[in-house]
């Protein structure tokens, strides 16, 4: 096992502490009807295996994306809790991620951890080059021999199909699609168990959406770390996961193989996902 | 007319700051916020120094003050003058005569000892400025060691090229702990910092921090392990004036032609005073 | 020992200050000495207010009780009721009779480091001992003599080929008239040039040091200040032939930043800014030459945030006469708008205790 969440859930705004268990999916609601906070995540539990790729669905508003920078950190845990196996305490078992701090958090990030976001601004910063980008992850990892730093740049360069003509160049000068690949090598040199996608071909053009899919897909195999692939679009989670979870109102409706939920999607909900994209 | 009291400042402005300073040297690298006062000199022309000395001066002291290495320069001058016309302390130019020594962008050539206090003008006390100017960022940045987009920065500079691109306030890391702004002095000064006899400290009036390097501290450069550190290249120069060589030089261009100068004044007069008593 | 180096500080200082007294006693204004020592004062909205007269500038202080932002705008009206006689020829920064000229960036550099009247080493304390460390020397203001045209400070370093020459696009030649015409973005370097020399003094000190301070990245090393007068020259109408027509109190700075890549053929270069302005005033005609290299070059700027790379903050925020203007209007009647909030104020709780 690699994660396991616990009971987790996030509540926007200041709560009245009955928000939790009036909202979710069977109260039809993630507003509280006392006071009005929005709980965006409700009591979810999932589990996440070694180089399993499980995918989350579900319109906009229903938790999928908060439910990611939860287990990132970019946001902070409500309620309950989240194990992440490469994290360990010093009796060697898994920690609670929820309780990290800032040092531990950034630790996390650069040899455990990445998140590929759906805008490059996000993951990348702009001021440094596409190289230093990947650099930064080589270094924070400990790296302090520059050929090296140098070598693993381009190693990601290559491995994401960049030029590695360009390695010098602020990601400004890189297209869309070329800037979420550089997102990729970042995430890929912090050497990641676990990859978070955030609508990663969002936005971008059909046929270069494709080729990132397809790239994702082989490198994931090849260098076999496990992902989360939030996305609204079906095609795209049809292509890469094997699980698929259907959420809505901050709760989980469904979940299964991936083939399954398409095919034969049980929850009314997950019907109606499905045949207004298929 | 009220009388201004010795060394300018109240005690109690001066024990205020001797604790800030204190505070900075039992952590050696750590920047220590202190209530700057106005000095009668502009912010950013050396208030932060002078604060310092003027509160750690007593009657026995001995003061100098350079800048760029040299006793002469107007802004040096000032600042003497004005600390001998606000304590009656002696001046001098000697360095080894010195028991406070002010300098701004420059290490005396002359080894210093642990009777010695060397007090630096600084005017950027924080080296992550250059990456991450909020000053609110800099300090959690400090307390995790979260040094990498100083490296990554490094790294940048060394891809394009072929080394850093700073070239006076080269960041030090300071007894293998906090990474520090050694003041705008050039790389040339930074191996000199290392394990140094004398006490070394750090004053920004304008930005209001003290901090500094205590006696026989290990300062070292950040480099990459597979790179050298690169410093001002004077090899087969030597000075016009003296004939010394293996120091830092100002240089002169006369007549097309580049001339060589000490640009530590004092050493360059030393060393002509110890050639004419050699020669007689 | 060596105190005749220490000495050669000391005497520079002292003549300094002595040519400073002198400016106060009214040595470079042309008008009587009564007001000499507003020189500064005159300088500052002679050039925010973008009109260059002594005696109007002092009617200024006086009417406005020596409001400078309030001086200046008095000029800036002013200028509406001028009849445009013409142009004046460009003038070149090497002929301005320099009374003050100083390098940063190097030791010694030909021409000289001039002094000159300065008040940075005066003490600047009203009472107590130490009000007055050096006195002023006289004998003589230690004057050479100066051979002009004087180069920059940076010549030797530009014509060695090491300082980068920002690229004036085709259309952008002809020098823009901000007063003429309203530029819009991008803008011309040379509208900017104009807005920041009419730029609020303080305005722009406090956008310069921003950047130097970490929200942008600028660490200029002054190549070249000078304090002079420049002669201010006409095409005579009858003969076609330049005649100079008076002389104005100019600031002109040249400043050195970090080096690039020049796009131009790849090689490395310095990069430099340059801030001129009306009348003797050195914090301004450094805080546009540093505006001026920040704009010019904003890539080379880490930090994430930065605000003097921006021809946008800058063109629009540096005039004090505008941004003076607009924020002392609050102080007009706004009761029709205000009424128009608390109402909106209303519906909305309104709705809240609906809601």
């Amino acid at each position: 096992m690699l994660l396991e969440i616990e009971n987790l859930s996030k509540v926007y705004g200041k709560s009245c502490g009955q928000c939790i268990a009036l909202t979710g999916d069977d109260m039809g609601t993630a507003i509280c009807p006392v006071c009005g906070a929005v709980v965006a995540v409700n009591r979810i539990n999932l589990r996440v295996e070694d180089n399993e790729v499980l995918g989350i669905v579900g319109e906009s508003g229903s938790g999928k994306s908060t439910l990611l920078q939860l287990i990132y950190r970019d946001t902070k845990t409500t309620e309950g809790k989240m194990f992440f196996r490469e994290m360990q305490g010093e009796d060697g078992e898994p920690v609670d991620i929820a309780g990290l701090n800032m040092m531990e958090t950034v630790l996390m990030r650069n040899t455990m951890m990445a998140m590929i976001y759906q805008n490059p601004r996000l993951g990348l910063n702009f001021l440094f080059s596409g190289g230093g980008n990947i650099a930064e992850k080589v270094i924070a990892a400990g790296q302090r021999n520059y050929e090296d730093i140098r070598k693993s740049a381009c190693y990601f360069f290559e491995k994401t199909d960049l030029p590695v003509s360009r390695i010098d160049q602020s990601p400004e000068t890189f297209s869309g699609g070329q800037q979420q690949r550089i997102q990729i090598a970042k995430a890929l040199a912090a050497s990641p168990r676990l990859l978070l996608l955030d609508e990663p071909t969002t936005g971008l053009d059909v046929s270069v959406q494709a080729q990132i899919l397809d790239m994702i897909r082989v490198l994931q195999k090849e260098l076999s770390f496990s992902m989360i692939v939030v996305s609204h679009d079906l095609g795209v989670i049809r292509h890469l996961t094997d699980i698929t979870v259907v959420m809505r109102n901050g709760s989980i409706v469904e979940q299964g193989l991936t083939d399954q939920v398409l095919e034969d999607p049980q929850h009314v909900y997950t019907q109606l996902l499905v045949s207004s994209v298929l | 007319m009220v009388e201004i009291s010795f060394a300018f400042f109240d005690e109690d402005a001066k024990k205020e700051i001797r604790r800030a300073i204190l505070k900075g040297i039992a952590l050696p690298g750590y920047i220590v916020p202190f209530a700057s006062r106005e000095m009668p000199l502009a912010r950013g022309w050396g208030t932060g120094g002078l604060q310092i000395s003027l509160s750690i001066i007593t009657e026995a002291d001995t003061i100098k003050v350079i800048d760029q290495g040299c006793d002469a320069s107007v802004n040096a001058v000032n600042i003497r003058e004005f600390i001998v016309a606000t304590t009656d302390v002696r001046a001098t130019s000697t360095t080894g005569e010195a028991s406070i020594i002010q300098t701004r962008h420059r290490v005396p050539e002359t080894a210093l000892t642990e009777e010695q206090v060397l007090v630096f003008q600084v005017p950027t006390p924080d080296v992550l400025t250059v990456v991450e100017p909020d000053t609110d960022k800099q300090k959690k940045m400090h307390a995790h060691l979260e040094y990498s987009k100083l490296w990554v920065l490094l790294y940048e500079d060394t891809a394009s090229f072929g080394d850093s691109r700073i070239a006076s306030r080269y960041p030090v890391e300071v007894n293998d702990h906090f990474i520090m702004d050694p003041s705008p002095i050039p790389r040339y000064d930074i191996p000199r910092l290392n394990d140094n006899p004398a006490l070394m400290l750090f004053g920004a009036g304008r930005e209001k921090r003290i901090y500094a390097i205590p006696p026989y501290t290990k300062v070292k450069p950040i480099v990459f392990d597979d790179r050298s550190f690169q410093m001002e290249d004077f090899t087969g120069k030597s000075c016009m004036r003296c004939g010394a060589e293996n120091v830092f030089f100002d240089t002169l261009k006369k007549d097309g032609e580049v001339q060589y100068y000490c640009s530590d004044s004092d050493f360059c007069d030393q060393t002509l005073e110890s050639r004419k008593s050699h020669a007689s | 020992m060596s105190y005749v180096a220490i000495k050669g500080g000391s005497e520079a200082i002292g003549r300094s200050k002595n040519l400073f007294k002198k400016m106060l006693d009214g040595e470079f204004l042309l008008e009587d000495s009564n007001t000499s020592k507003l020189i500064f004062g005159i300088d500052r909205i002679m050039g925010e207010g973008a009109l260059y007269s002594e005696k109007l500038a002092v009617r200024a202080i006086h009417v406005s009780g020596c409001n400078l932002l309030e001086a200046a705008f008095y000029l800036r009206a002013h200028r509406s009721t001028c009849r445009r006689a013409g142009k004046s020829l460009a003038i070149n920064g090497g002929e301005i009779r320099v009374i003050r000229r100083i390098s940063s960036a190097f030791k010694e550099i030909e021409g000289g480091q001039i002094l000159g009247p300065s008040s940075d080493f005066i003490l600047k304390l009203l009472a107590g001992h130490g009000s007055d460390l050096l006195e002023a020397i006289d004998g003589g203001d230690g004057s050479r003599k100066i051979q002009h045209p004087l180069p920059s400070g940076l010549s030797d370093l530009r014509s060695r080929g090491l300082i980068m020459t920002v690229a004036v696009k085709e259309n952008e030649r002809k020098p823009v008239d901000i007063t003429r015409s309203s530029p819009l973005p991008p803008y011309p370097r040379s509208s900017m040039m104009q807005v920041m020399a009419r730029g609020e003094t303080g305005s722009m000190l406090g956008f310069a040091y921003t950047s130097l301070r970490g929200y942008g990245d600028i660490h200029p090393t002054i190549g070249d200040l000078r304090l002079g007068m420049a002669a201010v020259k006409m095409i005579h109408p009858l003969t076609g032939k330049a005649v100079v027509v008076g002389e104005i109190r100019v600031t002109a700075v040249e400043s050195v930043g970090s080096f690039q890549r020049d796009s131009k053929d790849n090689n490395l270069r310095l990069t430099s800014g340059f801030g001129f302005c009306f009348g003797f005033n050195e914090t301004k005609a450094i805080s546009m030459s540093i505006l001026d290299l920040a704009m010019s070059y904003p890539h080379y700027s880490v930090g994430e945030k930065s605000i003097a790379t921006d021809p946008e903050i800058i063109f629009h925020h540096i005039d004090g006469i505008e941004s003076m203007g607009f924020t002392d209007h609050f102080k007009m009647p706004h009761y029709v708008t205000f009424q128009a909030d608390i109402k909106t104020l209303e519906r909305a709780m309104e709705h809240d205790e609906n809601g």
